[in-house]
């Protein structure tokens, strides 16, 4: 039996945008979860385009795409994102609430959309005054792709 | 927070299930996690998970301006967490629960009930006490001038800020050239608000004289307590106080005898009712109250030429203590009306956190 190495070295690119690729591309990386990540990275690229969007941070297993407005604030969004989502498991063990499907914080000027499906994981931020829902149908179209391809 | 702030948002608590059955749960924390109000849907642990939960979120929610709102969508069921004034009202409901009746629970009438009781809270909260001037306090010098309104004596204690003094009862007529004398006749006539207790020897067919009467040129006095202050006009005070039945005195006399019992009253030592509060700190003087630098201030006015180096405490079980005094150094403490007090003169006197005091400056001469 041979043991297969996957190397995870960290690649980041800077794109146009201020939009930042984390990707720890592993080898074996197989084409269909790459075609997941692009249906998502679509569907995501089209809510940027709301009014109101500020950006988002999109986590799957191996790749981490980040766009947001305020590139120095990256680490403070990314630290509310992860702490938002950690909250998700506290939340279905104490509450009779089932499967969390998405979390949404309101600050004074700014809210943030957090879902977690599968390995995916997104967080939109916008402004107070943008509808969420819109977010949330795009996002939905993106995962029924996902789900019948 | 008082237990009376705590049971309103209890009561508030248990009647948002039985508005809206879709709640499954509800409670209120306070921003350092403390809960003051739960429904007995919601565990105790469950809702310090909750609690916990946001508490982190929000440590790292600078980046959105500080969290206000905090809403988790589940399959069954759906948590929100907002933010009212300083406290945060969690509510657990399901998925069919109509949006906009959980909006206008939420956003509408919790804020409404909180806003109300705090206001209820503080209206409440007993005002600080000020000091105010001694009262002129007109006592009969001459046995041959009656004064038909009972007077304390100077002797007695002179209740400043609780009791007003009560105002005398007798049309006041204001004597003057066109003046029937119907009234002076009479100067038991009363008006009809008059007090039961003064109003028992007086015959009532004079009542209904007395409202028959024209009143073009009578002043009655209001039945209601009057605090006659000194820096009031002092023929005023004397046109009240003392009445027709004075007229055949001088008015010099008048005023020399008001002078005299206004100087006599400023003898008195003032008194003010403070709340007790406990006087905390590194190395607090056992034997040194600590109270408003305002007051201090008060008392230096009205006794220029005195020295007062110690107050004298005294409790509502009439335990009494006399000890040395300094303005309070903590800000927060500052106006509210409250005295500093060691915990050992606290046991001595019988008196609590909370509890009311009254202090009067002991003088000495200089």
């Amino acid at each position: 039996m041979t043991k297969k190495k996957i190397s995870y070295e960290l690649e980041t690119e800077t794109q146009a945008d201020n939009k930042i690729v984390i990707s720890s591309n592993p080898q074996e990386e197989t084409k269909t979860s790459h075609e997941k990540t692009l249906t998502i990275n679509d569907s995501l690229a089209e809510i940027r385009k709301l009014e109101g969007v500020i950006g988002y941070i999109f986590r799957s297993e191996g790749a981490a795409t980040i766009d947001l407005n305020e590139p120095d604030k990256i680490i403070e969004y990314a630290k509310l994102s992860t702490e938002l989502l950690d909250c998700k498991e506290v939340i279905e063990q104490q509450f009779d609430v089932g499967s969390v499907e998405c979390i949404i914080a309101e600050g004074k000027n700014t809210k943030v959309l957090c879902i977690a499906k599968g390995i995916n994981r997104i967080s939109v931020f916008m402004t107070n005054t943008s509808d969420y829902h819109d977010v949330m149908k795009k996002l939905a179209q993106a995962q029924t792709l996902y789900l019948t391809k | 927070m008082s237990q009376a702030y705590t049971s309103a948002l209890q009561t508030m608590v248990d009647e948002i299930h039985k508005t809206t059955p879709e709640i499954t749960g509800s409670f209120i924390f306070t921003d350092n996690g403390k809960i003051l109000a739960k429904d007995e849907f919601t565990t105790e642990q469950s809702a310090k998970k909750l609690i916990t939960a946001f508490n982190d979120i929000d440590r790292k929610s600078q980046t959105i301006g500080g969290l206000e709102t905090l809403t988790i969508f589940g399959n069954h069921n759906q948590i929100y967490v907002s933010g009212v004034k300083d406290l945060y009202l969690a509510t657990i409901c399901t998925r069919k629960a109509d949006k906009k009746t959980i909006e206008l629970l939420t956003k509408v009438l919790v804020p409404s009930v909180v806003k109300l009781a705090d206001q209820l809270a503080c209206n409440f909260t007993p005002e600080p006490a000020t000091p105010i001037m001694p009262e002129p306090i007109i006592s009969p010098t001459e046995p041959s001038a009656p004064l038909s309104a009972p007077i304390a004596s100077p002797t007695e204690p002179v209740a400043t800020t609780i009791e007003p003094i009560a105002a005398p009862t007798v049309p006041l007529t204001i004597p003057t050239e066109t003046d029937g004398n119907e009234n002076s006749e009479n100067p038991n006539i009363e008006s009809e608000e008059t007090p039961a207790t003064n109003t028992d020897a007086v015959d009532p067919k004079d009542n209904i004289d007395a409202n028959e009467q024209p009143i073009s040129n009578t002043e009655t006095v209001n039945s209601e307590p009057t605090l006659f202050k000194a820096d009031e006009d002092a023929s005023a005070v004397l046109d009240i106080r003392l009445g027709p039945l004075d007229q055949s005195r001088s008015r010099e006399s008048q005023f020399e005898n008001v002078e005299e019992n206004v100087k006599g009253a400023q003898e008195l030592p003032t008194e003010n009712q403070l709340i007790v509060e406990k006087l905390g700190g590194l190395r607090p003087r056992s034997d040194t109250i600590r109270i408003d630098k305002e007051l201090i201030a008060n008392w230096k006015a009205i006794y220029p030429n005195k020295k007062i180096e110690k107050i004298s405490i005294q409790s509502s079980s009439k335990k009494s203590a006399s000890c040395k005094f300094e303005p309070i150094k903590d800000a927060h403490y500052h106006g509210k009306g409250l005295i500093q007090i060691p915990e050992k003169i606290q046991r001595s006197i019988n008196v609590a956190r909370g509890g009311l005091v009254l202090i009067k400056p002991v003088i000495s001469e200089d």
